[in-house]
């Protein structure tokens, strides 16, 4: 691994940690739980077409392990695992297909993201009523991820090619 | 954005709001309200009846308020209290959750659940 690339990841795994500290300092806006932009997903996908499927993987799990140390707790940490691998499932699944542009691939990860979030919620709660939530979050999701997706297209525009 | 995205997008929101609309169409008015810590039923109140309590959830507390046939949570000493913002729940199914507190409150039309909670 070259010194420009250890540069990077790092680079982009503090960014994903500053991005997810900002978001939990927003007041909550919505009143339903697991709703949220998910600005850090805009780190995963730039890394993800930047730097492939592997080191966009990496760089989610330890942004995701390194963020619950610093500001969270380990209940958090288990369903922001839930929620970044199931949403990177999704992602690099429509990536693949070569189908999807940038913010489809941001749609498909903000909806499996909390989809994989109730998920875990109704095992750890021991109870299926939380799928009470999961309509509001698809549309949810699907709207912030929409916009993380254009916002992403439009930085990888701006980023100087490698 | 190319064509597999907009169908994506549109197969999403469609079928959110199909859920959605149907819930609304089939809901029928709550009669009881069933606490649950931990997966276990620990309250089922009558909605009918205003009342205040306060749940001992795992690592905190919230208060339920039950007022005029609805009931929401006022009060939460967790760090989000996303509950303390989730609107007042009055029709069979909904739901408020704690989720640091492991609390859900759901309202029931009062058959099934009710007697669930009896046995308890």
């Amino acid at each position: 691994m070259k010194s420009k690339d250890v540069a990077e990841y790092g680079l982009m795994v503090a960014l994903a940690m500053v991005l997810s500290y900002l978001e939990a300092q927003m007041p909550v806006f919505f009143a339903v739980p697991g709703m949220k932009l998910g600005l850090t997903n805009l780190v995963v996908l730039i890394a993800l077409v930047r730097r492939g499927e592997k080191s966009a993987f990496c760089i989610n799990v330890v942004r995701i392990v390194l963020t619950a140390f610093t500001f969270g707790s380990m209940s958090a940490m288990l369903y922001s695992l839930a929620g970044g691998v199931v949403s990177f499932l999704a992602m690099i699944l429509c990536r693949r297909s070569g189908k999807f542009s940038l913010s489809g691939i941001s749609v498909a990860g903000g909806v499996a993201h909390n989809a994989g979030q109730i998920l875990v919620a109704m095992f750890a709660l021991e109870t299926s009523r939380l799928i009470y939530y999961l309509p509001f979050l698809m549309i949810s999701g699907t709207a912030a991820g929409l916009v993380v997706g254009l916002i992403g297209g439009g930085l990888l525009q701006r980023l100087p090619k490698q | 954005m190319k064509k597999a995205d907009k169908i994506l997008i549109l197969a999403v929101l469609t079928a959110a709001i199909v859920v959605l609309g149907f819930r609304r169409i089939t809901r029928s008015p709550g009669e009881r309200v069933i606490v649950r810590v931990d997966g276990q039923v620990t309250e089922n109140w009558s909605l009918k009846e205003d009342r205040e309590a306060v749940i001992e959830g795992k690592g905190g507390r919230n208060t339920l308020v039950i007022s005029g046939g609805t009931a929401s949570v006022t009060e939460a000493d967790c760090p989000d209290r996303i509950c303390v913002h989730e609107r007042p729940i009055r029709y069979s199914g909904e739901t408020i959750v704690c989720l640091p507190h492991r609390v859900v409150v759901t309202v029931t039309g009062g058959t099934e659940e009710a007697l669930d909670g009896v046995v308890q």
